[in-house]
């Protein structure tokens, strides 16, 4: 179970985007996180990673307080957060990479080797086998996006974060990958955490929707969300009704 | 650059040059003709060869020190911005103080021979990569940064995958637009306390020996080496940092 125990964030001469904020999050659940820019969405998923620490109470996740990147957590930008310089198939392998650099130390690797099959495995998965030997700026913007999650997934993680991870994708590109995320969300039995300002990927992609206003956000607005997690709930009336309700949802906020 | 663009303007120089020598029509500015048979009777019959081969070991060897040690330090700098606090005011008066008037004292100091035309090349091409090298480093995208560290990777890791491999095309152009100011100033430092390198040679042919075609043959030389020099970085660079050229 992931745990937001009091927690209270502000940036250094900076604003407090969370004060006493509570939260659980069940493990192999679906929950995407809506707001409008600047309310304070990446900040939690960064607090979620253990890229930042919060100022008071703690993120606890599995019963551990969170004080580094926790190895299993895998953290997806809306950048995608490639290096320029690598093809496709070196972005895929550099968290082993990077796992072999420091050894299974615990902290910055887990104690489990992973082998490097992984890498093929999911170049396949992810249909990037063809193109491993490109580079990044060589490749459409989904085919980014799928390396980055190939990136992710070759190191095992039990949860997943993404940060507006479709918000620069054409809408073919967006359809494709939304309909992954599914798919891995139930084959790998992934916690997945999204962070979007769509509202109609909110109502698509969460089982839990965590509707955050103006900052400093104290009590959580979590609106239950079942039906969703296949292409088809976009063809169905709960998914407009959902949508509707989420829309007003946020212009009530919005004017708080 | 293209070959036949790069042909055309040597073209184009030869015949400036040659009209210009019609023109002026003393012995201070040769046909170029004359100047290449100077450089074809030095080359075998002379010590130009000598000349040479002592300048390029200066600018090679400074070159080399200043890129092994103005690199890692740049990259530290531009990854913690607590250091770059404390040390750009530093880099800030130092950088713009021009070096090549320490010839005189270096030569006190460090004597005759090579160390001190190597000691100034390398203290001027020092504060050129370090700043180009520093400036990329802490310009890259934190977003990048932070989706690596999200990978497991520490300060140790990070420097490794990321702010290394992510400085070398910035060295590549320190050292591309260095190759210039390291061959003005091997020039100058070589007009001090030496029998042996380019700028002794240029010297000695124009303003004692009045020897005006060798003279022209040995910048013809200094040249060429300072041409080589750079298209080897050029080279190197789009061989190798492809991705750095495409928009």
């Amino acid at each position: 179970m992931i745990q937001l125990e009091n927690l209270t964030f502000q940036y250094p001469q900076g604003p407090v985007v969370f004060k006493n904020f509570n939260l659980k999050i069940d493990l192999r659940a679906s929950w995407v996180v809506l707001g409008p820019s600047g309310c304070g969405k990446t900040t939690l998923l960064y607090l979620l990673s253990g890229l930042r620490l919060p100022t008071s109470g703690n993120v606890v996740i599995n019963g551990s307080v969170i004080t580094h990147p926790r190895p299993q957590t895998g953290l997806i930008l809306q950048d995608y957060g490639l290096l320029p310089w690598s093809t496709v198939r070196q972005n895929v392998e550099l968290g082993l990479q990077i796992r072999n650099f420091y050894g299974p130390d615990g902290k910055h690797a887990p104690e489990k080797r992973i082998p490097l099959e992984n890498v093929d495995h999911w170049l396949q998965r992810l249909g990037l086998d063809s193109i491993q030997q490109k580079i990044p700026q060589n490749i459409s913007g989904g085919q980014r996006q799928r390396t980055a999650i190939a990136r992710t997934l070759v190191l095992e993680p039990d949860i997943l974060l993404m940060d507006e991870p479709f918000a620069s994708l054409d809408a073919p590109s967006r359809d494709g990958l939304q309909k992954l995320t599914i798919e891995l969300w139930k084959e790998q039995d992934l916690t997945l955490i999204l962070v979007t300002h769509s509202i109609e990927e909110a109502a698509l992609m969460g089982q839990y929707i965590l509707l955050l206003g103006n900052p400093p956000i104290s009590e959580p607005c979590i609106i239950e969300n079942f039906e969703s997690h296949s292409m088809e709930f976009r063809d169905t009336d709960d998914y407009q009704i959902r949508i509707r309700q989420l829309r007003s949802l946020m212009e009530e906020y919005e004017k708080t | 650059m293209k070959k036949r663009d790069l042909v055309f303007a040597i073209l184009a120089l030869l015949l400036t040059w040659q009209l210009a020598a019609i023109i002026v029509n003393r012995p201070i500015l040769p046909y170029p003709l004359e100047v290449l048979q100077a450089l074809i009777f030095e080359t075998f019959n002379g010590e130009l060869p000598g000349h040479f081969l002592a300048s390029f070991y200066r600018v090679v060897m400074s070159t080399l020190l200043a890129i092994l040690t103005a690199a890692p330090i740049g990259i530290i700098l531009g990854q913690s911005s607590r250091l770059n606090r404390i040390f750009s005011p530093i880099v800030y008066l130092l950088y713009p103080i021009p070096k090549v008037v320490f010839v005189p004292i270096l030569l006190l100091l460090l004597g005759i021979g090579f160390l001190p035309k190597i000691v100034i090349i390398y203290i001027i091409l020092f504060f050129q990569i370090l700043v180009l090298v520093r400036d990329q480093a802490s310009n890259i995208h934190p977003e990048l940064i932070q989706s690596v560290r999200s990978l497991g990777a520490g300060r140790r890791a990070l420097f490794k995958f990321v702010y290394y491999p992510a400085s070398l095309p910035a060295i590549l152009t320190a050292l591309r637009q260095s190759v210039g100011t390291a061959v003005a100033v091997l020039y100058i430092a070589e007009l001090f306390a030496t029998r042996w390198g380019l700028g002794y040679y240029i010297y000695l042919n124009g303003s004692t020996l009045f020897d005006f075609p060798a003279m022209y043959a040995g910048i013809v030389v200094l040249s060429i080496m300072g041409l080589g020099l750079y298209f080897s970085v050029d080279w190197y660079e789009k061989r190798n940092f492809s991705w750095k050229f495409i928009r």
